[in-house]
């Protein structure tokens, strides 16, 4: 499923910010490529890692120009990696260290043992991989993000504008009409309410 | 495309969906003239049906009914829970491009439209029988702008009669006609 086969489900998005007629196209790959996708920092108790990541290969640690830019398209993927721990098992980490304790556990302590259990935890743990297609039209602006799960578009599109330093704007209702109608239908458009086929 | 037009377009976000349910209700009138088909403002035609699903859902209230399988919109009880005030939540639609009858090859694209944020998924794109990596991207991403341009289209023609007092009041009466509400 995505965009070399299968159903398609996505966000699209109006991005702004650059003629098309003018893209530097090696600065756009310096700026996905400081936007790539880092590994989970164990060291700092991560639970999360995301970025860009190449159209073909989501391990690669940079990503390649030539998998990168098609004619008028962009192409590349989110990359996210989570670590997901089970309550279960924080549980008996955290029983074990108590164990190692002669005398009562303070409040404090008990807060210690468990940020040591979770970071026991996090050591031993392999993260969750999941990566979502994107394809940006340069020419009609318009990018389509292969996921709907508004936790995810949530993070790529503020990662995506902080990186790309371009704004993203979702297409529905509104900015949809806004592609399609001039000046005078859009001030037309706004001053309208609902008519009686969807209104009481 | 947003930047500097004359009304603040990200003020509307969110504020306009009324205009995605008329905008279903008005294509399932369509649909059922002349079978569905229409010609585009660039004079390309093509056949709109919906099918297989639709949602339609009580303008105050929480109570749906969901009707499955074959041409759903053609369903008396369909058409019953409209003519009750009911307004389409989501439906599958399906657009034909090419006429099968004057030797056309046909192109087809299936997909579940909500109408909230004129939210658009699960497409299936017409078949395409390349293997070289480039060239199936290509035609992927043509068929799926292809679609884009089709919705453009049937949203800019609504709109065009929408936002046209005379015109719309006219095409309301027809359509309360085709519910039954006249």
């Amino acid at each position: 499923m995505g965009i070399m086969g299968g159903g398609l489900t996505f966000k699209a998005y109006i991005v702004e910010g650059y003629d098309f007629r003018n893209i530097d196209y090696d600065l756009w790959l310096k700026r996905l490529n400081r936007g790539s996708f880092k590994p989970v920092n164990k060291e700092k108790s991560e639970k999360e890692a995301f970025g860009f990541s190449d159209s073909k290969d989501i391990f690669a640690e940079e990503l390649d120009f030539r998998n990168t830019f098609y004619d008028n398209y962009v192409y590349f993927n989110f990359r996210r990696d989570t670590l997901k721990m089970q309550k279960s098992v924080i549980n008996h980490y955290v029983k074990e260290i108590e164990k190692t304790f002669t005398k009562k556990v303070t409040k404090r302590e008990l807060k210690e043992i468990k940020a040591r259990a979770e970071a026991k935890y996090i050591r031993e743990l392999y993260p969750t991989i999941a990566s979502y297609e994107i394809i940006w039209n340069v020419e009609t602006g318009i990018l389509y993000f292969l996921t709907q799960s508004k936790a995810v578009n949530d993070k790529f599109t503020e990662w995506f504008e902080r990186n790309m330093e371009l704004e993203l704007t979702e297409v529905e209702t509104a900015t949809f009409a806004a592609t399609i109608l001039n000046d005078d239908e859009l001030i037309q458009f706004d001053k309208k309410s609902p008519s009686s086929l969807v209104s009481i | 495309m947003l930047e500097n037009r004359s009304v603040d377009v990200k003020n509307m976000i969110g504020n306009k969906d009324f205009f995605s349910r008329e905008f279903l209700i008005w294509l399932w009138y369509m649909s059922e003239l002349d079978q569905g088909h229409i010609k585009l403002d660039d004079k390309t035609s093509i056949t709109v049906f919906i099918e297989d699903k639709l949602v339609l859902e009580e303008l105050l209230g929480d109570q749906e009914d969901l009707f499955k399988g074959g041409v759903p919109s053609e369903s008396p009880e369909a058409k019953y829970a409209l003519q009750s005030g009911k307004i389409i939540k989501e439906c599958k639609i399906k657009i034909i491009k090419g006429n099968a009858s004057l030797s056309e090859q046909q192109f087809e694209w299936i997909f579940n439209f909500k109408a909230t944020g004129f939210n658009i998924s699960g497409i299936k794109l017409p078949s395409v029988d390349v293997k070289d990596y480039k060239e199936k991207l290509r035609e992927r991403m043509f068929f799926l702008e292809e679609l884009y341009d089709y919705l453009g289209a049937l949203y800019k023609k609504f709109l065009n009669i929408r936002l046209d007092k005379p015109t719309w009041d006219n095409e309301l009466l027809k359509i309360k006609e085709w519910i039954g509400n006249d």
